[in-house]
C-alpha cells in the first residue's frame, strides 16, 4: 500500500522506457561515443538521430525475427548480419541526412559509419530473448532512439550555443562570451557526466516525493 | 628504417595522444560492463590489440589497390566490416581448432571486441588519414595498447573513488564520466593542444 504511488509511477514510466526511466545514453552509458564527441553541433545531434532510427529500428525487427525463429546461430555470426544489415541501411539513411548541410558527413567523420556497430542496437539484440513480440521489440527500440535523440538534442544545443554562440548554424546575438572548449571531446565527457547527474537526482527526487504523498496518504487513512 | 621511425610514432602517438577511449571516446560504451573486472578488461584488450594490428594489414592491403578505382564514400565503410568479419572468421576457426582453452576464455568477450566502435573506428581513422602500412600497423597496435590501459586506468580510478563520499546523484555514469573526462582534459592539454577560440 506505501509504495502504490511508486510502483503507478514506475508502471506509467515503463511504456516509454526507453526515453527516461532506461534511458540508453543516461542510464545504460550506450551510445557514448556519439553523445560525447559527435554532439557538437544541433545539425550533427539531428543527423546522428536519423541515422541511429534508420539504421537500428529494421534491424532490431530483423533480429527479433531470428530470435523468434529459434535457430541456433552463434553470436559472432549474429551480430556480422546485424551490423552488415546496418551498414547498408546507413546508405539510406544519408540521403535523408544530405539535405541538413552540405558539409554534414565531414562534420560527422567517422562517427556517422560508427553507427552500424553502435551499442544501442548491438546491446538490444544481444538481450533479446525468444519470446519477445517483434511489435514490442521494434517499440522499445523507437523508444531508445527517441531517448537517444533528446540527449544528443540537448547536447548538441548547449555545446553549440556556449560554444559557437549559434543554434542550427544561426547567429545567436544574446551569448557574448563563447566558451570554444565546450566542442572539445573533454567537455562532452563532462557535460554528460553532469546531464546523467542530474537526471539521477531529479529521478530520485520524484520518486522520493512520490513515496513521501503516498505515506501522507497511508497514515491519514 | 623509416619502417620502424614510422612504426613507433605512430603506436606512442595511438597510445597517448591519440588514445582512442581518451580523444575519440570509442569503446567507452564497454566501460561501464569492463570495469567491474580487470581480468575481463584485459582479456578484451588483448582481443581488442589483435583486431586492431591484424585488421588495419588487412584494410591496408584490400583498400590501397582499390582506393584509386572506388570514389564511393559508402563503400570504404562495408570493405573495412568485410575485414573485420573476414578476420573474425579465421580467429574463431583457428583458435577453436588449435586452443580450445583460449577459445573457452575469450568466447564471450570476443564477438563484442571485434564488433565495437574502436575496432571499425581504428580502420577508419588509419584510411582516412591515408598511413602507409608502417603507420597502420603502428597506429593498430597503439590504439589496442592504448585502449588496454585506458580500461585499466578508469578501472583503478573507479576503485579508489568508490571509496570516497561522492554524493548520491553522482554514484555510478556520472562520477565515471567526469573522471574519464578529467583525464582527457589532462591528455588534451599534455599533447601541446589549445582550447579553440
Amino acid at each position: 500500500m506505501r509504495t502504490r504511488k511508486v510502483k503507478r509511477l514506475k508502471k506509467s514510466m515503463y511504456r516509454a522506457k526507453g526515453i527516461l526511466a532506461g534511458n540508453p545514453v543516461l542510464v545504460y552509458g550506450l551510445g557514448l561515443p556519439f553523445a560525447v564527441f559527435a554532439s557538437t553541433s544541433l545539425k550533427n545531434a539531428v543527423a546522428l538521430s536519423i541515422a541511429m532510427a534508420v539504421s537500428n529500428i529494421p534491424t532490431l525487427l530483423f533480429a527479433s525475427l531470428i530470435a523468434k525463429s529459434k535457430t541456433k546461430i552463434p553470436i559472432g555470426i549474429r551480430m556480422a548480419s546485424y551490423t552488415l544489415l546496418s551498414a547498408f541501411l546507413l546508405i539510406a539513411s544519408s540521403k535523408l541526412i544530405a539535405p541538413i548541410s552540405p558539409y554534414i558527413f565531414d562534420s560527422l567523420g567517422i562517427y556517422f559509419p560508427l553507427i552500424s556497430v553502435n551499442t544501442i542496437m548491438l546491446y538490444q539484440t544481444q538481450n533479446m530473448s525468444a519470446d519477445e513480440n517483434p511489435v514490442s521489440v521494434v517499440v522499445s527500440g523507437i523508444f531508445n532512439v527517441i531517448g537517444f535523440s533528446l540527449v544528443m538534442c540537448l547536447m548538441g544545443t548547449v555545446r553549440e550555443l556556449f560554444g559557437r554562440g549559434s543554434i542550427w548554424g544561426v547567429e545567436a546575438g544574446f551569448i557574448k562570451i563563447k566558451a570554444g572548449g565546450l566542442l572539445v571531446s573533454f567537455s562532452g565527457f563532462i557535460l554528460l557526466g553532469f546531464l546523467c547527474a542530474i537526471y539521477k537526482g531529479l529521478s530520485r527526487i520524484i520518486k522520493g516525493a512520490a513515496l513521501r504523498a503516498d505515506n501522507r496518504q497511508a497514515i491519514k487513512r | 628504417m623509416s619502417f620502424f621511425r614510422d612504426f613507433f610514432m605512430l603506436a606512442m602517438s595511438a597510445i597517448v595522444a591519440q588514445n582512442l577511449f581518451f580523444t575519440r571516446a570509442l569503446g567507452t560504451s564497454r566501460m561501464l560492463i569492463l570495469m567491474r573486472n580487470t581480468r575481463a578488461a584485459i582479456r578484451y584488450g588483448i582481443v581488442l590489440t589483435w583486431v586492431t594490428t591484424a585488421g588495419s594489414v588487412l584494410s591496408y592491403l584490400i583498400w590501397k589497390p582499390l582506393s584509386e578505382h572506388l570514389t564511393s564514400a559508402y563503400i570504404r565503410p562495408i570493405l573495412f566490416l568485410a575485414c573485420i568479419y573476414a578476420l573474425f572468421g579465421i580467429t574463431y576457426f583457428v583458435v577453436k581448432k588449435y586452443l580450445p582453452g583460449l577459445f573457452r576464455a575469450l568466447a564471450d568477450l570476443a564477438p563484442s571486441a571485434f564488433f565495437s566502435c574502436a575496432a571499425l573506428g581504428t580502420l577508419l581513422i588509419n584510411s582516412y588519414q591515408g598511413h602507409n602500412l608502417a603507420k597502420s600497423i603502428g597506429f593498430g597496435l597503439g590504439s589496442g595498447i592504448g585502449f588496454t590501459c585506458a580500461l585499466l586506468i578508469v578501472e583503478l580510478g573507479l576503485r579508489r573513488i568508490a571509496l570516497s563520499d561522492v554524493p548520491k546523484a553522482f554514484r555510478g555514469l556520472p562520477i565515471a564520466l567526469l573522471y574519464v573526462g578529467l583525464i582527457s582534459l589532462a591528455i588534451y592539454g599534455l599533447t601541446g593542444h589549445q582550447l579553440p577560440s
